[in-house]
């Protein structure tokens, strides 16, 4: 045994190891090809998810209103039903309708809607060389034009990272790169043609905003204009060798705004347009038969920002020019006004003087001030951005490995929307959100009652009486609810309904690509726990520096991830550092078991030099055991801490600063399998979530909110 | 095939340490695809499609001042509701079954809402085996009428004529009832094993359910709310907590099933760490553009002469149901011993079997425990006791209100139920069945599982023509217990009361046109519903019962506090001719009266059913059925009382049903009922300050209430019928008006009359008729 472990650690420095993304491709590719034998089957097909389970979560605080522990519960059924219709081996329409009950039987639940959301129609076509998709879609182009940057937690325990996953997809999302958009996309492959092995050519147009149609209506999607994406690619690949261009525009139809709110004075339109070109090359088969292939991806990308005001006021002055006339006397010659013949008055009266008038013409001018619309360009921001990454990857005997070095260099002005948002957000509240917290200051309360590790992990779906609380207004700030809040009176009439119930979210993904302009707004709350260094990704403005990253791997068995990076952004002379590792062993091949015991864990930090000088850390460890027949033990740890050196300020006036955050979840639970596809887990857990603070008033401070986790669902798969 | 999938996961076993979350996800979708493909997958599809037309037009000759309610006087409940179920079966040991309900109404106000499309029904359920059952999400479960039960809350009405059950049972499908199940939602677990002969069969069984959830509802709401803007306890049935239930039922059937023994021990609770505060809008006044003053909810406050005002109101923190603040915490345990005797003696013409129940409860009640102060002039009086901080302040809850100190009680409570089935089948095709029901209750016996009843008496034709009175149910003047037990409209669309104007640009008449009855959108109307009810909520539901149908034993063989027995025989002779008897007589264990002693009631009667073509030999049916029943409750006044009032209470109740089936060619058939209920009540049982109800203000001394209807029947397939009826109701009550109005007398009763000198007074007696003419086509198809 011992000699094993030795030799176990020994091998461990020489290994390389396996390619996490040779993997997926892998696996992908297989994917594939099962939905493809899956899919050929025509007509109309149902298939998809139900659950069913409770989550129960009980936050602790001395914080807490009157002391007492609030214990928030979810128990629920819920199914994501698959609908596809098959016309024609080569299209397919797509809809998926999602089901939801919250087990309770206070009252008859009339007005229990089936939602729909996810709509598309899509194709190969033309003997597989033109792709479509209409409606909902996933579409990427590369790492500056569109573009989802991904949260990488190294070694994520299988607990963890399914849970990721499953508040990801209860918003549509996935931890695919490609961004969710509702549009057209046509995309062509030549394939092979003459000494080319492909010439591609993709075209997407999508609406990525809409203008709301009515004030105080439930409507999750909207913005003062209508916003387009329209973006098209081509490129040609030639023995490893690629070469291609992209041009992504993004902007808001002012006609959209104008028509929808002449009332309320100024709106704001934010324009990007990108041009990049991709040139890349891989060895592909040329080393060693491929079992080691080189390469390198090349991007430089150029943008325009454009930031307009455009404002309905009285800008418009019509000038109207009219003839009149103006009668004035004769005079004689004597200068007397000439008289004319006099006329007899009425009885009584004095008898009319007869004057004799002549006509003068003039011209004048008449101003009208009329209400217009105009616009005013406020800023405009060109940037360019390049980087280029040379890799290594092979396999080698047992060994699988990869090194990937990364250079970037992105101007400070450089813009590019749709590359720049990643899906996770944060700063939501997710558990206990009806929790009063009355022990501590309202502005931290409101932004970390839940913290990074609660809003990554965690989800809440469910469904909802209409009511104050919960309806959606297109108020101008958004939320109704705050003590204080004035409330137009027509409100409660329009929630006389009886009860009819809507589907509602507290997840921390969001597929919305933020506006540069949002984005700067909330720059300083961007969770730093994730990617602190390159928030927007590669397409983050004002970087130069470089990244290198490795994954060694052995026999599946073991796999050691490294990462570093430093960046510069220039303008606040401010250095990025980040480094991280870590390992993952499945210690069953050693033990001669045909099944999986692994171990896992890693450790990642990053700090800056300057502006806040942030200090974040991370340590993971996890365990996957399947321990007997269908018993499979599931663990995980996750610690992190933002420190922030230089102090967050809350409030403008620096009266309520936050000093570091400490936060820690433990996860365990058993997962059973039932049968094929379907599986009940058994969690539990605590999450700990701490805050130190400082106000002007009261000095030091913290918030301690604590949350036992109590989980337990069935998963069916149909 | 099947090969190919093998081979091709193969190289991908266990991808396993790699840490992105996309390889993870990758991993188990292909996991689950090769599952899916490998499985044997099955769906079925199944369901039901009714379309109901009832246009009810309601008169009366009373109303002769058509000016002051303006009210529609006819309802056209027109609604089609299909109900898609479909069963997904991935596995061969787990199923997703869903129900989807499809519902368009037809000249509805609100169509976006009307044409809606819900889930009645989800839940995935599977076996381990042969013996383990499981089920999550929606189930429905029945263990034994004192534990686990769903009782119905109406006394049996004998040979009910097919025409009127056939209602009933379309009222209760659409509720999603089932016999005398109880509809729950969370994990039921079960496991059976038969071993066989003498040792027979196991049930080991578990539930675990959410009764409750933590969930806002508006007070004025008409579903969710027992009585709308009641104000009063038990009115709401929002929930400040979750409420849960716990269960474990172990039977044992041994001897060939012919012994049975069984043990519940069940767990109601409230989550009191899970109490939740809401956010409100203030309580502000506007003054509409009629120059009436509103309350925010609609209600009239005053007439003035303001112009349009639009206040606006603060949100404030508040409690969600601010009349359920203590949490429930009820145990329940029950053991059962029954014996199938003519089982044992392998008799099959002989019935005999026995079954004892004997279950206790414990509930927690709250108390404020009280000081005695000076109040001022040397006299003590209890006020409660506040509670105190650690630093000597006292304590507030969140609306600022200071917390008093509770007192926690024990209230125990037990239940007996004994039951017989004695018969025997006689040569020549008679046969005669005894069954008789043993009961003691006391009355702190208690377990909202078995006392739930499935019907609460609710106006559901033509309810638009009592605007707001039609919250109090039972005693809302135009109530009739035959469209309560008969009629539904799963989306019904009120008017707007006739205080709002009807056509504006502005919300003004969804807002000023509100009553505090009901909300102007649409709401399902109908009696019968599966809701588990708090104690509370009970108590409520006991003040608003309907003589006619709820007299003896509204929640079941369950009912808190009745001693007594409960008989029928059935004879019958070869399968045309069946006649039943029936008796009960129980009592009250404790006055639930301040004026008044225990009650007794006291039930008899008798029908006859008769198919005179099955008799003659032919192969369809012509059935004629029958039946009349008399039910009185007595009440003797304590004796204190008994020189302000009678001597005792009365209520006599004589129901009386008739009915007709032919069926003379093989599809089309006539189908015909008669109802009568007659109710008499006397000073005592009619007096308001005796029989405190909601909106029950002026004593009501006679009801006399017909229903008659007809109609041809076209059944297609079995489950697929076309039916086409007419029918009549009528209503008359007398009323003791000599104190003057109240809600239970219709707004347009004139009452008044000016004597020789020209005093005015009010009669003493008011009869108000009125009558309702059904029309129905009703078309069921079930696939």
């Amino acid at each position: 045994m011992t000699s094993k472990i030795a030799l176990l650690m020994c091998g461990a420095a020489v290994f390389a190891a396996a390619e996490d993304s040779a993997l997926i491709e892998k696996q992908q590719g297989l994917l594939n090809t099962l939905d493809s034998i899956d899919g050929s089957v025509m007509g109309l097909r149902l298939n998809g998810t139900a659950k069913g389970g409770v989550i129960s979560s009980t936050e602790s605080s001395d914080q807490l209103f009157d002391g007492s522990d609030n214990r928030e519960n979810q128990a629920y059924t819920d199914v994501n039903l698959k609908v596809s219709a098959r016309p024609s081996a080569e299209t397919e329409a797509k809809v998926e309708l999602r089901l939801h009950k919250d087990w309770q039987s206070a009252y008859e639940e009339a007005v229990n809607p089936i939602i729909g959301h996810w709509f598309s129609y899509d194709g190969k076509i033309l003997d597989k060389h033109v792709d479509f998709n209409l409606g909902y879609m996933r579409v990427g182009y590369t790492p500056l034009t569109i573009y989802v940057p991904q949260t990488e937690i190294l070694q994520e325990p299988e607990i963890f990272a399914s849970k990721r996953v499953d508040a990801l997809a209860m918003r549509n999302l996935d931890t695919t790169s490609n961004r969710l958009l509702q549009g057209l996309n046509v995309a062509f492959n030549s394939f092979e043609v003459g000494p080319l092995s492909n010439i591609y050519a993709q075209v997407t147009g999508s609406r990525i905003r809409n203008s709301a149609k009515k004030y105080d209506e439930v409507f999750f999607d909207y913005d003062w204009s209508d916003r387009i994406l329209i973006a098209a690619n081509a490129g040609v690949d030639l023995m490893g060798i690629k070469l291609g261009g992209n041009y992504v525009y993004t902007f808001d139809r002012v006609e959209s705004a104008r028509s929808n709110t002449a009332e309320m004075g100024d709106v704001f339109y934010e324009d990007n347009l990108i041009f990049s070109g991709v040139l890349g090359f891989d060895s592909k088969k040329m080393i060693m038969d491929g079992k080691i292939r080189a390469g390198v991806d090349a991007e430089f990308a150029s943008s325009k920002w454009t930031y307009t005001k455009d404002t309905y006021g009285k800008f418009d002055t019509t000038h109207t020019y009219n003839i009149k006339g103006q009668w004035y006397p004769q005079f004689d010659e004597n200068g007397f006004v000439r008289d004319g013949v006099p006329t007899a008055g009425s009885a009584g009266a004095a008898a009319v003087d007869p004057i004799v008038y002549d006509t003068l013409f003039y011209i004048y001018d008449t101003i009208t001030v009329s209400m217009d619309w105009k616009s005013e360009e406020l800023d405009e921001r060109k940037g360019i951005a390049f980087n280029v990454s040379p890799f290594v990857a092979g396999e080698v005997g047992s060994v699988k490995f990869d090194l990937k070095g990364t250079y970037v260099h992105n101007d400070e002005k450089f813009w590019s929307e749709q590359a720049s948002s990643n899906y996770y957000i944060g700063n939501t509240t997710i558990l206990n959100g009806d929790a009063i917290i009355s022990g501590s200051n309202e502005q931290v309360v409101e932004q970390f009652r839940s913290g990074s590790l609660e809003n990554m992990y965690f989800s809440v779906y469910n469904t909802n009486v209409l009511q104050q609380q919960n309806m959606m207004s297109k108020n101008e700030n958004g939320f109704i609810l705050a003590e204080d809040q004035k409330d137009s009176y027509y409100t409660p009439g329009r929630l006389y309904n009886n009860y009819r119930l809507g589907h509602f979210y507290k997840n921390g993904y969001k597929a919305v690509a933020y506006k540069y302009m949002e984005l700067m707004n909330e720059a300083a709350f961007i969770d730093p726990s994730v990617n602190m260094a390159m928030p927007m990704g590669l397409a983050t403005p004002d970087r130069n520096g470089f990244a290198v990253n490795g994954n060694v791997g052995w026999n599946d068995a073991i796999t050691l991830n490294l990462r570093f990076s430093q960046y510069n952004q220039d303008v606040i002379s401010n250095t990025f550092t980040t480094y991280g590792a870590g390992l993952g062993v499945d210690v069953a091949p050693f033990l001669g078991w045909n099944r999986r015991l692994i171990v896992q864990g890693s450790f990642e930090a990053g700090s800056e030099s300057d502006y806040l000088k942030r200090e974040t850390s991370r340590i993971v460890a996890g365990l996957t055991a399947d321990v007997w027949g269908p018993f499979t033990l599931l663990g995980g740890f996750q610690s992190l801490e933002k420190k922030f050196t230089n102090g967050l300020p809350l409030a403008d006036d620096g009266s309520v600063i936050v000093n570091d955050i400490n936060e820690t979840l433990i996860l365990g639970g058993l997962q059973i399998k039932l049968g094929p596809g379907a599986v009940l887990d058994l969690q539990g857990g605590t999450m700990a979530n701490t805050v130190d603070f400082a106000t002007a008033a009261a000095g030091a401070q913290s918030l301690e909110l604590n949350k036992l986790l109590l989980m337990g669902n069935i998963t069916v798969l149909f | 095939m099947k090969m190919t999938y093998k081979t091709l996961l193969s190289l991908l076993v266990a991808a396993g340490v790699a840490s992105a979350a996309s390889e993870v996800e990758l991993d188990k979708q292909l996991k689950a695809k090769q599952d899916s493909l490998e499985s044997k997958r099955g769906l079925t599809v199944d369901g039901n499609v009714m379309g109901v037309f009832v246009n009810s037009y309601m008169s009366s000759d009373q109303e002769t001042d058509k000016t002051i309610n303006r009210n529609p006087s006819a309802e056209r409940s027109n609604f089609v509701t299909a109900d898609l179920g479909l069963h997904f079966r991935p596995y061969e040991s787990v199923r997703a079954n869903m129900i989807l309900r499809f519902e368009a109404g037809m000249q509805n106000y609100f169509a976006s809402s009307a044409k809606s499309i819900s889930v009645p029904w989800m839940n995935i359920e599977g076996n381990v085996g042969k013996n383990f059952y499981w089920v999550i999400g929606d189930f429905r479960q029945e263990y034994s009428p004192l534990t686990i039960f769903a009782p119905t809350g109406i006394d049996d009405i004998l040979y009910e004529p097919l025409i009127f059950s056939r209602a009933k049972e379309m009222a209760r499908t659409s509720a999603m009832l089932e016999g005398n199940k109880r509809n729950l939602q969370g994990v039921n677990l079960q496991f059976r094993n038969d071993f066989g002969g003498p040792l027979g069969e196991l049930r080991v069984e578990g539930i675990f359910a959410r009764l409750r959830r933590v969930q806002v509802l508006d007070v004025t709401g008409a579903n969710g709310n027992l009585l709308p803007y009641g104000e009063t306890d038990g009115a709401y049935m929002s929930s400040n907590m979750d409420k849960w239930m716990l269960s474990a039922n172990i039977e044992l059937l041994p001897l060939n099933k012919n012994i049975y023994a069984g043990f519940t021990g069940m767990y109601v609770f409230d989550d009191s760490t899970s109490f939740t505060y809401t956010s409100r809008s203030e309580i502000k006044y506007y003054t509409g553009e009629d120059g009436v003053m509103y309350d925010t909810d609609g209600s009239i406050i005053k007439k003035g002469n303001g112009s349009m005002s639009t206040t606006e109101a603060d949100y404030r923190t508040e409690y969600i149901n601010r009349f359920e603040l203590d949490p429930q915490r009820t145990t329940i345990i029950s053991g059962r011993l029954g014996a199938d005797v003519a089982g044992i003696m392998e008799n099959k013409d002989l019935t005999l079997d026995v079954m004892a129940e004997v279950a206790m409860s414990n509930d927690k009640l709250y108390e404020y425990s009280m000081i005695s102060v000076d109040d001022g002039s040397g006299q003590m009086v209890p006020v409660p006791e506040p509670e105190m901080n650690a630093d000597g302040s006292f304590k507030v809850d969140a609306t600022n209100s200071p917390v008093f100190k509770k007192v926690e009680k024990d209230d125990d409570g037990m239940a007996i139920l004994a039951t017989l089935n004695a018969g025997y089948r006689l040569p020549m095709g008679l046969s005669v069945n005894l069954s008789a029901n043993y009961i003691m209750n006391d009355s702190n016996w208690y377990n909202n599982l078995a006392q739930s009843p499935q019907f609460f008496a609710t106006r559901t034709l033509n309810s638009d023509k009592d605007g707001a009175t039609v919250k109090y149910g039972v005693n809302s003047p135009l109530y009739s217990t035959f469209t309560s037990l008969y009629y539904f409209d799963p989306k019904f669309s009120p008017s707007i009361a006739s205080n709002g104007s009807l056509i504006s640009t502005t919300d003004d008449p969804i807002l000023v046109g509100q009553t505090s009855s009901y909300n102007i959108a649409p709401y399902s109307k109908n009696s019968w519903g599966q809701s588990v009810y708090t104690r509370k909520e009970l108590a409520l539901m006991s003040m608003m019962l309907d003589p006619s149908v709820q007299m003896s034993l509204p929640n079941g063989l369950a009912t808190a506090n009745r001693n007594g027995i409960q008989a029928n025989l059935v004879l019958g002779y070869g399968d045309f001719v069946e006649a039943t008897g029936i008796f009960s007589m129980l009592n009250q264990d404790k006055s639930n009266s301040a004026f008044l002693k225990e009650a007794q009631y006291m039930d008899f009667g008798g029908g006859l059913k008769i198919d005179v073509f099955k008799m003659l030999g032919f192969s369809l049916p012509l059935e004629i059925s029958g039946s009349y029943r008399h039910s009185t409750k007595t009440q003797e006044v304590l004796d204190a009382y008994k020189t302000a009032f009678a001597d005792k209470g009365e209520l006599n109740m004589d129901f009386i049903n008739a009915g007709l089936r032919v069926q003379y060619l093989p599809r089309l058939g006539l189908n015909a009922g008669l109802q009568m209920i007659n109710t008499e009540f006397d000073d005592v049982s009619s007096s308001p300050a005796v029989n405190v109800s909601p909106g029950y203000q002026v004593p009501l001394l006679k009801g006399n209430q017909m229903q008659w209807m007809v109609g041809l029947d076209y059944t297609i397939a079995d489950g697929v019928f076309l039916a086409l009826n007419y029918g009549w109701i009528t209503v008359e009550n007398t009323y003791n008006t000599s104190a003057g109005k109240g809600f239970n007398v219709p707004d347009y009763a004139e009452i008044s009359v000016e004597d020789e000198a020209g005093n005015a007074s009010f009669v003493s007696e008011y009869k108000h008729k009125f009558s309702q003419a059904v029309v129905q086509a009703v078309m069921n198809v079930n696939f």
